[in-house]
């Protein structure tokens, strides 16, 4: 199981992955079943098939999936401030790893009262924006 | 691994005779007894000279039936074992008879193909209801039970609109039965629930006239002709087939996705209902098309962009169903028109819905058999008229609309009934009027709410006092 900010291949690079050729690559550079990323705010998965291509599959919220160590998989967790799918709630996944199986979350969280922290420290509006709108 | 046979153990399961030996896996009847359920062990053929396909094929069944859990139209997924080591599946073992061993005595009476039809898109319509699609129906992966509901068998090339699709990036050529494969799965679409209406519609098509609408392909190639080619309209075989009965088979066969059924349950409905099928000119069709027809859909199906898939979602996708209890006879106008109201809501929330307009009479045996009233068919009709007329302005194409009389001298009950056996998602009703003195009214509404197996929405008029 390998954690990394953005993709294992280059992690100083800071490369979002966005196709399944980025995936691939990460998964290569990380050799380990399970990859679980950020950097890219929204919720994806991607798998690896028996043909060896990686293919992208967009979870449902609260939908547990099986994904069986027979498989390479790269989970993009999504993130608990700054979505971009204009979805202001907070992302989580959980991986269950005796039954193999990982949940992807959705939580809503007092988005407003953050907002309002980020203005009174003075910091960008786009900021504040971005945690009401969700994107 | 070692050599499966029986008698061997395998993680405490016993294994009992060989029942099956198919293509892609060997079933075994599990001996001595273990919890309440009978059991069979699928151990997939894997190895040397197997093909990939039953190793995806078992990881899918494994995934599918294991999310899709316990049901009336499935088996129950038990236990499973690793895919690396020792792979297996442990299925609830149905007892009952295949499809396909009506097929030696095709063509079947119309009576038949209506038991065995609706059954099965009754269980299609569950199966499609929790977000999966089979892609594999053919007449040996379906089963009855005694009673006669169908269950549905073999999961190996299902697609469940919430999990990842392990064999849609992997294969390249069409896999699944070719006999009964709609024309977008041929085109490598894995996400329609109406590729197993086309499915249906095949499987109809033999019991109706002994041959599958397509004969057996050999060639991948010889798939494609399904893009453009009708198939011969079953009556011109068995001229035995009802009109009502071509129709529903050839609608379930159109080449697009979107002119056939939006789901299994209108099937169901319209199986039970002959006499209200619309016919159309595929009811009375005696050859397939001419040449110059043909030409042209030759070169349409060159560019043949397969349908979208309607999305899968939290709620169900298939065509809902709202009823809409009435009592038109009443000459309540400003409730009728709130109900309508009512119903224009539901239409516009939910494009894809289908209204049922319902209204309960007395039963029969209450009438005296005089004037138009007093004749049980009479009274029907003229029921039926109202209803029809009171749906008018909803302007709805005669596929999302039906009107159906009950009788019964137990009004509440009889909703509630018709509710749970058709699968009703929503149930529009009137409301008493305020202090009206027909308590009874007021007794029907509530009965109907406390015991309805759905949403119940009580329309009333603005009351202004």
């Amino acid at each position: 199981m390998l954690f990394v900010h953005a993709s294992a291949a280059a992690p100083e690079q800071w490369v979002y992955i966005t196709s399944p050729a980025q995936a691939d690559a990460s998964i290569r550079a990380g050799g380990a079943q399970y990859v679980f990323c950020g950097h890219v705010h929204e919720q994806q998965l991607y798998f690896r098939g028996a043909d060896g291509r990686p293919a992208l599959f967009q979870p449902t919220p609260d939908t547990s999936i099986p994904a069986t160590r027979q498989r390479q998989w790269l989970a993009i967790v999504g993130s608990a401030g700054q979505p971009r799918d204009r979805n202001n709630a907070a992302c989580y996944a959980l991986f269950d790893t005796e039954r193999e199986r990982i949940t992807f979350y959705r939580v809503p969280y007092d988005h407003r009262g953050a907002a309002m922290k980020v203005r009174a420290a003075g910091l960008p509006e786009r900021i504040a924006l971005r945690l009401e709108r969700g994107a | 691994m070692t050599r499966i046979s029986p008698g061997c153990e395998i993680d405490g399961f016993r294994l009992g005779d060989l029942i099956h030996a198919g293509s892609m896996a060997l079933i075994f009847r599990l001996a001595g007894p273990r919890g309440p359920l009978p059991l069979i062990m699928k151990v997939p053929r894997l190895g040397a000279g197997e093909r990939a396909v039953n190793v995806i094929g078992f990881e899918v069944c494994r995934m599918v039936l294991g999310a899709l859990g316990q049901g009336p139209h499935h088996p129950t997924l038990v236990a499973y074992g690793d895919v690396e080591t020792t792979p297996y599946l442990v299925i609830q073992h149905i007892d009952g008879e295949r499809l396909s061993e009506y097929l030696p005595r095709t063509p079947l009476p119309s009576g038949e193909i209506v038991r065995l039809g609706s059954a099965l898109a009754i269980a299609l319509h569950d199966l499609h209801r929790r977000d999966v699609v089979h892609l594999d129906l053919k007449p040996t992966n379906v089963m009855y039970r005694p009673g006669g509901e169908a269950i549905l068998i073999d999961f190996g090339l299902a697609h469940h609109g919430h999990l990842p699709d392990l064999l849609a990036e992997e294969l390249h050529f069409p896999v699944g039965n070719w006999v009964y494969m709609s024309p977008e799965q041929i085109m490598g679409v894995r996400c329609d629930p109406r590729s197993d209406i086309y499915a249906l519609g095949g499987i109809l098509y033999e019991l109706a006239t002994g041959r599958p609408p397509f004969g057996h392909p050999r060639a991948a190639s010889e798939l494609r002709k399904r893009l453009y080619r009708d198939p011969v309209p079953p009556r011109a075989l068995a001229p035995a087939t009802p009109e009502w009965l071509q129709e529903i088979i050839l609608r379930c066969l159109e080449v697009d996705a979107r002119q056939r059924y939006a789901s299994a349950d209108q099937i169901a409905l319209d199986l039970a209902n002959p006499r209200r099928v619309a016919l159309t000119e595929r009811a009375r069709r005696l050859r397939r098309a001419g040449w110059l027809t043909l030409t042209n859909r030759r070169l349409r199906a060159l560019r043949f962009e397969p349908a979208p898939c309607p999305p899968p979602s939290q709620q169900p996708q298939v065509a809902r169903v709202t009823a809409v209890a009435l009592t038109p006879n009443e000459r309540n106008e400003m409730l009728l028109e709130a109900l309508r109201r009512a119903a224009r809501g539901v239409l516009a929330a939910d494009p894809a819905c289908r209204i049922a307009c319902v209204t309960v009479v007395p039963s029969s045996a209450a009438l005296n058999g005089e004037g138009e009233e007093g004749t049980a068919t009479g009274r029907q009709i003229k029921r039926l008229v109202e209803l029809r007329h009171w749906a008018r302005p909803l302007d709805l194409p005669e596929e999302r609309l039906t009107c159906h009389v009950l009788e019964s001298d137990k009004p509440a009950a009889a909703l509630v009934d018709y509710a749970k056996m058709n699968d009703v998602d929503h149930l529009l009703i009137g409301a008493p009027r305020r202090g009206s003195s027909v308590r009874l009214l007021a007794g029907v509404c509530a009965q109907v709410v406390a015991e309805a197996p759905c949403s119940v929405s009580v329309v009333r008029v603005r009351a202004h006092d």
